[in-house]
């Protein structure tokens, strides 16, 4: 437990010093007039991908795969999708700016809260429109050096785009 | 006189989210990827009495694990911004005020739509920024790739048609 509240603690700091937490960022993005979510994630993912890959390979963490349910996934990411443009915030950021001090954070954080309650009682009867469960599908390969070049494309593509976008919005 | 500070780059903050996810997975830390959604019907849950509904039997280990983690990041989000002189109590965002003006009915009730849908879509998807784009994404899940282009659509033609002057 501590160690998670450290964890959270370094989140909250790179996250609130990076401002990508901040509605003006991501309604930014939704406006187009700010590029910054999307080149964080993208580099985020794109280390991250690579180092992890690493790590399971040495022994020292394990893939944690979400069943691809293809309803629930489409009709879930169209929702949140709209949620978060009109939001300005996603689940995580929306705690990060609280803590600096947003109160339409606040409002929004009661509205998830709504939605999950909401969804605590749906959750047992929708278990039909969530699928079809397609599994924990990701693209390593049984072989791991296919993977590791696999791996390695991604990382380097994504963090790739980041650098365009970048020089893009510069130019 | 102190000025705030200078926010971190995109590229420093890109490499340390990737960093501090891969420190989170490691078997001496939390061994499980950073995610964030499931901690909202968690404490939904808990707040209501609702602890024994199947669902939240289900999530009780995720849902715990997101809810000191989002504990942590509120503290950490609010030491970083009394340390940056980022801190300032305010309900309408200058963007926002841009584009839809200073109205505080208007912000107060697309803000809690916007979480309500948000949090909505994210349950139903099983994950969220963090947890499917982010730590699925890392991990090259089919699922969290297809989500994350699904909401990149659906985010930028809600924009679009939201924020038209």
């Amino acid at each position: 437990m501590v160690k998670t509240v450290i964890l959270g603690i370094i989140f909250g700091m790179i996250l609130q010093r990076s401002r990508v937490n901040t509605y003006n960022t991501i309604g930014g993005f939704a406006m187009l007039k700010d590029f910054t979510v999307a080149k964080i994630l993208l580099t985020a993912i794109g280390v991250g991908s690579i180092l992890l890959f690493l790590e399971i390979q040495m022994g020292l963490a394990s893939l944690g795969v979400k069943p691809f349910n293809i309803g629930g996934v489409i009709f879930g990411g169209i929702i949140f999708g709209i949620g978060m443009a009109v939001l300005g915030y996603c689940p995580g950021t929306l705690i990060v700016s609280m803590g600096e001090g947003a109160v339409d954070a606040v409002v929004g954080i009661i509205g998830g809260l709504a939605a999950g309650f909401v969804y605590i009682l749906m959750d047992p009867q929708i278990g039909q429109l969530l699928g079809p469960d397609m599994g924990k599908i990701n693209l390593y390969t049984r072989s791991a050096a296919a993977t590791a070049l696999i791996v390695f494309l991604f990382g380097a593509f994504l963090i790739g785009i980041s650098f365009y976008i970048n020089k893009k919005r510069k130019g | 006189m102190d000025t705030e500070r200078k926010p971190l780059s995109w590229l420093l903050a890109g490499i340390l989210l990737g960093v501090l996810n891969v420190i989170a997975a490691h078997v001496l830390m939390s061994h499980r990827l950073i995610g964030a959604s499931t901690a909202y019907p968690y404490v939904s849950g808990l707040l209501t009495g609702l602890g024994d509904a199947p669902y939240m039997q289900k999530i009780a280990e995720p849902g715990s694990w997101e809810m000191y983690f989002l504990f942590g990041a509120l503290v950490g989000a609010f030491l970083a911004s009394v340390i940056s002189k980022d801190f300032k109590v305010r309900l309408i965002p200058g963007r926002w005020q841009e584009v839809k003006g200073q109205s505080k009915p208007k912000r107060i009730f697309w803000a809690f739509s916007g979480g309500f849908l948000l949090l909505l879509g994210a349950r139903l998807a099983g994950g969220c920024t963090s947890g499917h784009i982010l730590s699925g994404g890392m991990q090259l899940a089919l699922s969290s790739l297809v989500f994350g282009a699904v909401v990149v659509v659906s985010f930028l033609i809600t924009g679009r048609l939201f924020y038209r002057r």
